[in-house]
């Protein structure tokens, strides 16, 4: 591919577009990532873990 | 225990699988970008900026594929709520799941096609049929995900499947919208008569991006799934928690009363 060039019209816009699709993937990526670190901290299943630990 | 160590070896094979799953997805996401920009040709008329398909359409056909698994899970969440609720637990929390990934891919849609409309037709928006419908989808949509959010009756639920039932209605009107009225939006590409059809030198770029783009849409759905679910288990265990706090204070304060049972696990 011959890219157009940010001067032109269609070469920036191109640029956008695939920047808001990776931007907005991305960041609800991890959004729902930090969402999961933080519930993991307040999971029964961690209480479990921790206290079936051998001593 | 056994229950409880059954759950934990599933939980790792999920991982497992999720893990293999979004490794996969990230190479055909990279073949399906490297195709779109590299190896497929520059469109005849539009130049550079009609490699833009290749991440409009598929975004957008997706936005129509995923509001009817929220429909779906909202109907069983309707059906299930009162004869078994630990399974309309599982209906929600595909329904939030699907509706959130549907917000996402309708923003895109939008998005993207308001930046390509700029540059090949000079205008950002257009009240055209397919478009207004479209922005009436993705309105809906945070309609139901707000009401989610912000409401605190225990309702919520019920009320955000029956709206997503009115948004599930209006799918139908996004796809049929360039057909039924020939507006400012292109005719459509796929099932569209004997004019429509994408160009052989197109279709790979555009086979594996909707490919990736759909095996990544899969991804965050059931992550966003399992995350609804854990959030729905520490929920349960807080309301359990605060109602044996309060039974063992009202069995303490009445001692000669029958006591009151404990509470029970309904998830």
């Amino acid at each position: 591919m011959r890219f157009d060039g940010w001067n032109t019209i269609e070469g920036r816009h191109l640029v956008f577009i695939y920047a808001a699709v990776i931007l907005i993937q991305g960041g609800y990526f991890v959004w729902v990532a930090v969402q999961w670190l933080k519930l993991r901290a307040m999971s029964p299943d961690v209480e479990t873990k921790k206290s079936t630990r051998p001593v | 225990m056994a229950q409880a160590q059954q759950n934990g070896s599933t939980s790792r094979l999920a991982a497992i699988f999720g893990a293999l799953w979004l490794a996969a997805t990230l190479v055909v996401l990279v073949h399906g970008f490297r195709w779109a920009l590299f190896i497929s040709p520059k469109d005849a008329e539009q130049g550079n900026i009609g490699r833009a398909f290749y991440y409009h359409v598929p975004h957008s056909m997706l936005s129509l594929l995923f509001p009817y698994i929220n429909l779906i899970a909202s109907i069983a969440y309707l059906y299930l709520k009162r004869s078994k609720p630990a399974q309309a637990l599982i209906a929600d929390a595909w329904a939030l799941a699907s509706a959130e990934i549907t917000v996402v891919y309708a923003t895109i849609c939008l998005i993207t096609g308001s930046l390509w409309g700029r540059a090949a037709w000079g205008i950002w928006w257009a009240w055209d049929a397919r478009m207004t419908s479209m922005l009436l989808l993705w309105l809906l949509y945070v309609a139901y995900l707000m009401v989610r959010r912000l409401s605190s009756t225990g309702q919520t639920p019920t009320v955000a499947a029956v709206l997503s039932v009115f948004a599930g209605i209006d799918v139908p009107i996004v796809y049929m919208s360039i057909r039924w009225w020939r507006t400012q939006h292109p005719s459509p590409v796929f099932f569209g008569g004997s004019d429509a059809g994408l160009d052989p030198s197109m279709a790979p770029a555009f086979y594996w991006n909707i490919l990736a783009w759909f095996m990544w849409g899969v991804f965050l759905l059931g992550t966003r799934f399992a995350l609804e679910r854990r959030r729905q288990a520490i929920e349960q265990r807080e309301i359990q928690l605060a109602l044996s706090v309060a039974l063992d204070d009202e069995n303490s304060r009445f001692p000669s009363r029958p006591h009151l049972p404990e509470a029970g696990n309904a998830f």
